[in-house]
C-alpha cells in the first residue's frame, strides 16, 4: 500500500516537474528544415493555446512569401485568415495540421494573421514558420 | 545517493517527495522572480499581450539594397573590439547586428571583410554559451560559400534561428527580442546611410516602411522597459525615432486579392508619404543609436 502510495506520488511529481516545476514546457518544434528552398526570416511562431492566436506581421514587397503551419494534432481543423491593417480579409481558408501557402504583396503589407481553432476543446500547439525568396 | 530509488521507497517515502516537490517548487518561483523582467509578460515566442509580433528579416533590407542601388560602402564599417562588451544584453544585440552585416558584405562579396566579422561572431558564440555545438563547421560553411550571397544568408539564418533557440530554452528567453532588435538597428543605420549618399527613391520608400517595423520592435521590447538599464535606454531611443515618424501620411487602396492554386497576390496598397528634413533627422538619430547601443 505504501509502496503503491508512493509511486503515485512520483508519478505526480515527474508529471508536475514536466510542466511548471523547473520551468515552462516547450511544445517541440515540428516544421524545423521545411521551407523547401525559401529563406527563414529567423524567427519561430509557436501557439499554444485553445484561443484564437493572433500573429501581427509585415511583409515587404519585392519578396515571395511563404507561411507553413505544422501541428501534432493531425485532426485539427483551424480557420486561418489574413487581415490587413484596415480589418480588410484578404485570405481565408480551413486548413489541417500540415499547411503552407505563399503570397506576394504589392506594397509593403502589415496586418494580422488570425488562426482561430474549429473542432479543438483543449489546448493545442502548432507551430508556424515564415520563409522568403526575392522575385 | 540521495537519488537512490530503494532508498527513497524504503526509507522515507512520502515526506521525501512531497519535500522535494516543495523545495523544487520554492528553487523555481524564486529562479523565475530574479531572472525574468516581468512575469505577466514572459514570453519566448515574441508574444505581447495575446499579440505575437514579428519582425521581417534584416537580410530583406540587404536584398533590396542591391537591387535597388547596388552600393556598398565600406566606411560603414568601423574597426572595433568585440572583447569590450560584457553584459548579455549588448552581446545581444551585437550579434544581432553581427549577422545582419554580414549579410550585406556577403551580397556585395566583401570576403576580407567578411573574414574579419566571422572572426568576431566565432569570439561572441563562443564566449556566450552557445548552443551551436558545430560552430566551427558552419563558419567554414560560410568560407566556402563565398560568392553564393543566397546560401551565405540561409546559412546566416541558420545560426540565427539557432542562437534565438538556445535563447529560447535558456534562463533568459527575453534575450531574444535584444537579438532581432540589434539586426534591425543594423539594418536601418545602413539603409539610412545609403540613402544620404545617393537619396535613390526606392531607398527612399523603404526607409519610409521602416516606421512599421520600428512599432513592432517596440511592442517587442515595451514589457521590459524599467526594468533593465540597457531595455531602457534602447526603448528610449527607438521611441525618439518613432516620434519623428509620426508626421507620415499614409494613403491606403484596397484591391481584391487575385489566388492562384498556391499563391496569394495581396493588391492593397499603403503608399506612406514624408519631407526629406524628418528623414535626415531620422538618419542622425539612427547613428546615434547605433553608436551608443551596438558599437
Amino acid at each position: 500500500m505504501k509502496s503503491s502510495c508512493s509511486i503515485k506520488l512520483i508519478f505526480l511529481f515527474l508529471c508536475l516537474s514536466n510542466f511548471n516545476i523547473f520551468g515552462q514546457s516547450k511544445p517541440s518544434l515540428i516544421c524545423n528544415g521545411q521551407l523547401n528552398g525559401f529563406i527563414s526570416d529567423g524567427q519561430e511562431y509557436i501557439l499554444d493555446t485553445k484561443e484564437t492566436s493572433k500573429i501581427d506581421v509585415i511583409f515587404y514587397s519585392g519578396f515571395t512569401y511563404r507561411i507553413k503551419l505544422c501541428s501534432e494534432f493531425k485532426n485539427i481543423k483551424l480557420e486561418f485568415t489574413l487581415i490587413d491593417e484596415k480589418g480588410n480579409i484578404q485570405y481565408e481558408n480551413i486548413i489541417g495540421s500540415d499547411f503552407f501557402r505563399d503570397f506576394k504583396f504589392a506594397t509593403l503589407f502589415h496586418g494580422k494573421f488570425l488562426i482561430k481553432p474549429i473542432n479543438v476543446e483543449n489546448k493545442f500547439s502548432a507551430q508556424i514558420l515564415i520563409g522568403y525568396k526575392k522575385i | 545517493m540521495i537519488f537512490n530509488s530503494k532508498y527513497l521507497s524504503m526509507r522515507y517515502p512520502v515526506s521525501f517527495v512531497l519535500v522535494f516537490i516543495l523545495y523544487a517548487s520554492f528553487i523555481s518561483c524564486k529562479r523565475n522572480h530574479e531572472t525574468l523582467p516581468d512575469l505577466n509578460f514572459y514570453n519566448d515566442n515574441y508574444e505581447v499581450g495575446d499579440v505575437i509580433y514579428s519582425v521581417p528579416s534584416p537580410h530583406q533590407i540587404s536584398l533590396l539594397i542591391k537591387d535597388d542601388c547596388s552600393l556598398f560602402n565600406e566606411e560603414i564599417f568601423n574597426k572595433f573590439d568585440v572583447r569590450t562588451f560584457s553584459t548579455s544584453e549588448k552581446k545581444a544585440m551585437v550579434f544581432g547586428a553581427l549577422i545582419t552585416d554580414l549579410g550585406y558584405m556577403s551580397l556585395f562579396d566583401q570576403k576580407n571583410l567578411t573574414l574579419q566579422y566571422l572572426d568576431k561572431i566565432r569570439y561572441l558564440m563562443e564566449n556566450s554559451n552557445s548552443g551551436l555545438s558545430n560552430l566551427t563547421l558552419i563558419l567554414n560553411r560560410i568560407e566556402n560559400n563565398f560568392g553564393k550571397s543566397d546560401s551565405i544568408i540561409s546559412i546566416l539564418t541558420e545560426i540565427h534561428r539557432k542562437e534565438c533557440e538556445t535563447i529560447r530554452t535558456s534562463e533568459r528567453p527575453y534575450l531574444g527580442s535584444l537579438v532581432i532588435a540589434g539586426g534591425w538597428i543594423e539594418s536601418f543605420y545602413i539603409l539610412n546611410n545609403l540613402y544620404d549618399k545617393t537619396k535613390n527613391s526606392s531607398l527612399f520608400g523603404l526607409l519610409l516602411q521602416q516606421q512599421q517595423i520600428l512599432n513592432n520592435i517596440l511592442e517587442l521590447l515595451r514589457p521590459y522597459y524599467n526594468k533593465n538599464e540597457e531595455y531602457t535606454e534602447l526603448i528610449d531611443k527607438l521611441v525618439e525615432i518613432a516620434y519623428e515618424y509620426e508626421v507620415i501620411d499614409t494613403s491606403y487602396k484596397n484591391f481584391p486579392p487575385i489566388n492562384n492554386d498556391s499563391t496569394t497576390y495581396i493588391r492593397c496598397k499603403f503608399t506612406p508619404t514624408l519631407t526629406g528634413s524628418h528623414l535626415e533627422r531620422i538618419y542622425q538619430l539612427s547613428g546615434a543609436l547605433r553608436k551608443n547601443i551596438i558599437y
